[in-house]
């Protein structure tokens, strides 16, 4: 079958997980970004354009989830996406510290980027404590579960092969 | 990838993030834009709803097996009250017919009791920003946007924020954008005011508007006011936790306890019509 559709496939997934499973399932309250985490991952494996489609598509899921068409999540996963794949090829890919360390810059920039683009968001929240209560937990939890979904990829995918290229 | 493939690859991502962001930052809507969204939300929808309903029949199948003492034991107990509740039932019916018929004999305008439909939560959405509630029931169930929903307790949760066929999204209380006009339940004080959500984990939401001299004290119970068309009077809110001078001692705001626990909602009941 075709990569990108598995990968399409996979994403659709990763959204029903993350509304469901992850939305029920939420130690201390906290509700980890299932996508990001996805095409972050397939980024970081598949190289910048594989990374761009994932990041387009799952954005764009999650915007249609969200009552718009295309919105925040398309035009700031896109350029994530992009950014993340852009490593591929310069790291080893049994690397297992890669994947938690890209995930969570990611979730950072992608939280700050949202409240940064939504109007009702940047003049009404108190930026330390969203920082603290908020950004910094979801981002550890991505990061913890990146680890876990890289190493599925990567076993399934890649078959463990320990090369640079693809 | 060569070096002169990746500059043209990022140019034409550019090119299409600014024309992306320029649609998403002025509000422009394409029709056929909207097909495509109602389309594939309403094909993601069914997988959804059977993947909560797997979930929910494993935990309580899981949860049954380990505790069936405890679930015997609430069993009993749930009969019993059921039995004494069916005895105060009855009572009560008599005082409804007395009631009308006093009612009548007064000739005040008879309380219609709200047209309301049970939903499930099917699932949250999926943005940390965005606080909404996925329930399973959708325009082919006479859900319409705007559509005020309660807990099972009676206090507002929320309301219809986007409908699919067969699912619907309900924006939550707490979400910042979200506002209902309230008022302080008390016969001697009928203090008005906006509350409004502030995205917090405590679930406290601020009451402002309200004018400087009304008599608002902490503990009271605030309702929604009824003076918009889209909520009904004497919904539960939540109740006064502390009360604040606001607008440099022109009014005052107050933090308001939210009732409904949402995260551990669910079922909703939905109130079509009021």
């Amino acid at each position: 079958m075709n990569r990108n559709l598995i990968f399409t496939l996979i994403l659709i997934a990763g959204l029903i997980l993350q509304v469901t499973l992850f939305s029920f399932l939420t130690p201390w309250n906290i509700r980890p970004d299932f996508l990001l985490v996805i095409i972050v991952v397939i980024s970081i494996l598949e190289g910048p354009r594989t990374g761009l489609l994932v990041g387009f598509l799952g954005g764009l899921l999650q915007d249609v989830f969200l009552g718009g068409f295309i919105s925040v999540n398309t035009i700031i996963k896109v350029p994530l996406g992009f950014l993340s794949g852009l490593l591929e090829g310069h790291f080893y890919k049994g690397n297992f510290l890669l994947p938690p360390s890209v995930a969570f810059s990611a979730s950072i920039i992608y939280h700050f980027l949202t409240i940064f683009l939504t109007e009702h968001l940047m003049f009404n929240i108190n930026y330390w404590t969203a920082f603290t209560k908020k950004i910094l937990p979801v981002s550890i939890y991505n990061a913890v579960l990146s680890l876990l979904i890289y190493y599925l990829f990567y076993k399934t995918f890649y078959n463990g092969e320990r090369y640079y290229e693809k | 990838m060569g070096s002169k493939g990746r500059l043209i690859l990022v140019l034409i991502i550019a090119v299409i993030l600014i024309l992306v962001g320029l649609l998403y930052f002025f509000n422009i809507n394409i029709h056929y834009f909207q097909y495509a969204e109602r389309g594939i939300y309403n094909l993601l929808s069914p997988p959804i709803e059977y993947f909560t309903k797997i979930y929910d029949s494993t935990v309580t199948y899981w949860k049954g097996l380990f505790n069936v003492n405890k679930v015997l034991k609430q069993n009993r107990f749930l009969e019993e009250k059921n039995a004494s509740l069916r005895l105060e039932n009855s009572i009560l019916e008599s005082y409804k017919k007395e009631n009308e018929r006093l009612r009548k004999l007064l000739s005040f305008k008879e309380q219609i009791p709200y047209t309301t439909m049970g939903a499930k939560v099917i699932g949250f959405s999926p943005s940390l920003w965005e606080n909404k509630l996925i329930i399973d029931k959708g325009s082919n169930d006479g859900i319409f946007n705007k559509m005020p929903v309660v807990s099972y307790q009676g206090s507002l949760v929320g309301n219809i924020d986007y409908v699919g066929s067969s699912s619907s999204q309900v924006s939550l209380i707490y979400d910042p954008e979200f506002m209902v006009g309230g008022i302080v339940s008390r016969n001697e004080s009928r203090a008005v005011g906006v509350v409004r959500g502030q995205l917090n984990d405590k679930k406290i939401n601020i009451m402002e508007k309200i004018s400087w001299d009304a008599d608002i004290k902490k503990g009271d119970v605030i309702v929604t006011s009824g003076f918009s068309n889209n909520y009904p009077k004497g919904l539960p809110i939540g109740e006064v936790l502390e009360i604040n001078s606001d607008n440099y001692g022109l009014s005052l705001s107050a933090q308001i306890k939210l009732y409904s626990t949402i995260n551990t909602i669910e079922e909703v009941l939905v109130i079509k019509d009021f």
